[in-house]
């Protein structure tokens, strides 16, 4: 599946990183190596992504970061060893609430009940503006949203091949990803990664969302220090007011685009 | 039994069965692919006529087929094939040699600037013909001229030698026959004065379009790209050139030149990474002066001559790490291909609102 000379770096949002739980083997013997796949089709050793840095820790020669996009948290952890002075500086001129863009390698820990998680080596660490971040999210919701494209093409019809999805213009990488991650997340509800695109593409929100904005806004950062809030229970207390569901979702999706908030869990929201 | 068609190329419309054609094998290949029954072979190709062109796919042939013969080929087929007809050979066809020779329709394939590509040397472009400049030369003692150009279209440019044929400058043209080829690196095209020039009425929209790095072919220039800067070379930064030969001089002095003054100059190459795949790009002084806030008058200052460390870290904070929009021409060496970049500037908020209408809501 990989045959670069180079590795390149996925750009993925956190949240798209989170529901991955797969692994590949690829390359022989000596060479083999572990790739994350996402349920979108993204897939390798390597991810570039920007967001807050909304928790640094320092133990010994360990330093262990949240970084938040708008999606989620990505887990970071570094540890220092002779190669890589380089990044342990870079590292500690970040603070907390820092706008930073991060290249690492992923490594991955699988609990006894199977459940996966990924942590982030990384091997660069920079401040960036506002507009950077704002730049690397659109890259990565038009990449997300071409490989939605390609499994939604792939689901379509079975027997499509990398030739086939080539032709409809979807490069290499693409096309061998989405098939693969179809095959390993047969039953993987898109709906979520739908949104983020949806949440993010140049849409116009009602003035019922805008008007539920600041709301919305009050009783998530009010559950920050319980762990954040779910959508059930945002909903039962905007009920007495008749919000609907509808409304809430598309209240939801502002305040994500507009980085406000994160899902620190399945449907389960926190203020940035 | 039902008898055979003859057809010309330029007459065989749709999925037809048992035709007879007759035509020259313009090229020939062979693949072999893995089937369920074990290896495969077939052949596949190009023929033509005087009427035109038509790929071909040869489940079976006698090995007595060469290109560039005639044949008399009878009970063929067509079907399409990704929305293209081919015709098909079987175990049934039958070769018969002719002993004539055959002029064939070339029909040359349209691509746009950027889809250029060597595996396809006659094409058919498109674009705005623009800054011309004219030269002469001399070929069996006669004197002859060439009229250079730069085609633009929507997505590249590349430069353009009209042998004998005068252009219009300022219009938009349509060229069919011209040929490709590369030169040090970049590609040009090439036409004589028997390609076939048409004047368009199009208004080329002055626009920038931002190309996805993995969809980058051919070297071929005008070419806009963004992305974080993920690294940069070791030996970014401040050169030293021979003011008379304009070489990096990595000694005192320049070896062919050691009377000449030296003066200052920045480099830098670094790899540029966009969410589909990365390019190594190089740029000098005209990319780097206002990103990099370096002028002519800091590098030639007498009184106080740039400094190694202060020119690089000037370099490194602009670009390393940061998103950027860059300009410039690829070009294809034994390391594949990299960019020249001729403009480098900050990702704005105007450009990420404008990739953002690309974004096109979840499902659909
Ligand atoms: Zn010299």
């Amino acid at each position: 599946m990989i045959e670069k000379k180079r590795e390149p770096a996925r750009w993925i949002f956190a949240k798209e990183l989170r529901d991955t739980s797969l692994t590949i083997m690829e390359g022989d013997d000596e060479a083999r190596k572990e790739y994350f796949i996402t349920p979108a089709g993204s897939f390798g050793r390597r991810i570039l992504f920007c967001g807050k840095i909304t928790q640094k820790k320092e133990e010994n020669e360990m330093t262990k970061m949240t970084v938040a996009d708008h999606t989620g948290a990505f887990y970071v952890t570094f540890f220092s060893k002779e190669f890589n002075q380089n990044t342990k500086i870079q590292i500690e001129r970040v603070n907390e609430n820092d706008e930073v863009m991060i290249v690492g390698r992923t490594t991955y820990f699988k609990t006894n009940e199977g459940k996966m998680y990924i942590n982030i080596n990384p091997e660069t660490v920079r401040n960036i503006s506002e507009t950077d971040t704002e730049y690397w999210k659109v890259r990565c919701a038009l990449s997300l949203n071409s490989r939605l494209a390609a499994i939604r093409e792939i689901r379509k019809s079975q027997d499509i091949d990398d030739k086939h999805l080539g032709d409809l213009g979807f490069t290499q990488d693409e096309a061998r990803g989405c098939i693969k991650a179809s095959e390993l997340y047969e039953g993987y509800n898109m709906g979520q990664l739908e949104e983020i695109i949806a949440g993010m593409s140049v849409y116009q929100f009602s003035d019922t969302a805008i008007k539920l904005r600041e709301k919305v806004m009050d009783i998530i950062r009010e559950n920050n220090p319980f762990g954040g809030i779910t959508y059930e229970q945002i909903l039962e207390k905007l009920s007495k007011e008749g919000v609907e569901p509808r409304q809430l979702d598309e209240t939801l999706n502002l305040l994500g685009t507009d980085g406000e908030i994160f899902e620190a869990e399945k449907r389960k929201f926190k203020a940035i | 039994m039902e008898s055979s068609k003859n057809l010309k190329i330029a007459e065989i419309k749709g999925e037809v069965m048992e035709i007879n054609v007759k035509a020259k094998i313009l090229s020939l290949s062979k693949r072999e692919v893995q089937s369920a029954k074990g290896p495969l072979t077939y052949h596949y190709g190009l023929i033509g006529d005087e009427t035109g062109v038509m790929p071909f796919t040869a489940w079976s042939f006698p090995t007595t087929v060469r290109e560039n013969d005639v044949y008399e080929i009878s009970k063929c087929y067509t079907k399409s094939y990704k929305e293209k007809l081919r015709i098909y050979f079987d175990n049934r066809t039958e070769f018969k040699l002719l002993t004539e020779t055959m002029e064939v329709k070339r029909t040359y394939k349209y691509y746009e600037i950027k889809d250029l590509n060597l595996n396809d040397k006659f094409v058919t472009v498109e674009g705005l013909v623009t800054s011309e400049n004219r030269r002469e030369y001399e070929k069996d003692g006669e004197k002859k001229e060439v009229f250079q150009y730069i085609l633009k279209d929507q997505t590249a440019t590349i430069p353009l030698s009209s042998f004998g044929k005068k252009l219009e400058a300022g219009k938009y043209a349509r060229i069919e026959g011209a040929r490709l080829d590369e030169f040090n690196g970049y590609y040009r095209l090439n036409m004589s004065d028997k390609a076939n020039v048409e004047y368009i009425n199009i208004d080329l929209k002055d626009e920038e379009k931002i190309m996805d790095i993995v969809n980058l072919r051919g070297a071929v220039g005008g070419i806009t790209v963004t992305g974080f800067i993920i690294n940069m070379g070791e030996k970014s930064g401040l050169v030293v050139r021979c003011s008379e030969c304009n070489l990096k001089v990595d000694d005192i002095r320049c070896s062919d030149h050691p009377e000449a003054p030296l003066k200052y100059d920045i480099f830098t190459y670094f790899t540029i990474d966009d969410g589909t795949d990365y390019l190594q790009v190089s740029a000098g002084f005209e990319a780097l002066k206002e990103i990099a806030n370096i002028n002519r008058e800091y590098l030639d200052n007498p009184q106080r001559p740039p400094l190694k460390k202060e020119v690089k870290e000037k370099i490194e904070s602009a670009l390393t790490h940061h998103a950027l929009k860059i300009k410039g021409n690829l070009r294809i060496n034994n390391m594949g291909i990299s960019l020249r970049s001729t403009e480098i500037s900050a990702i704005t908020e105007d450009l990420v609102k404008s990739l953002k209408t690309e974004i096109n809501g979840g499902s659909n």
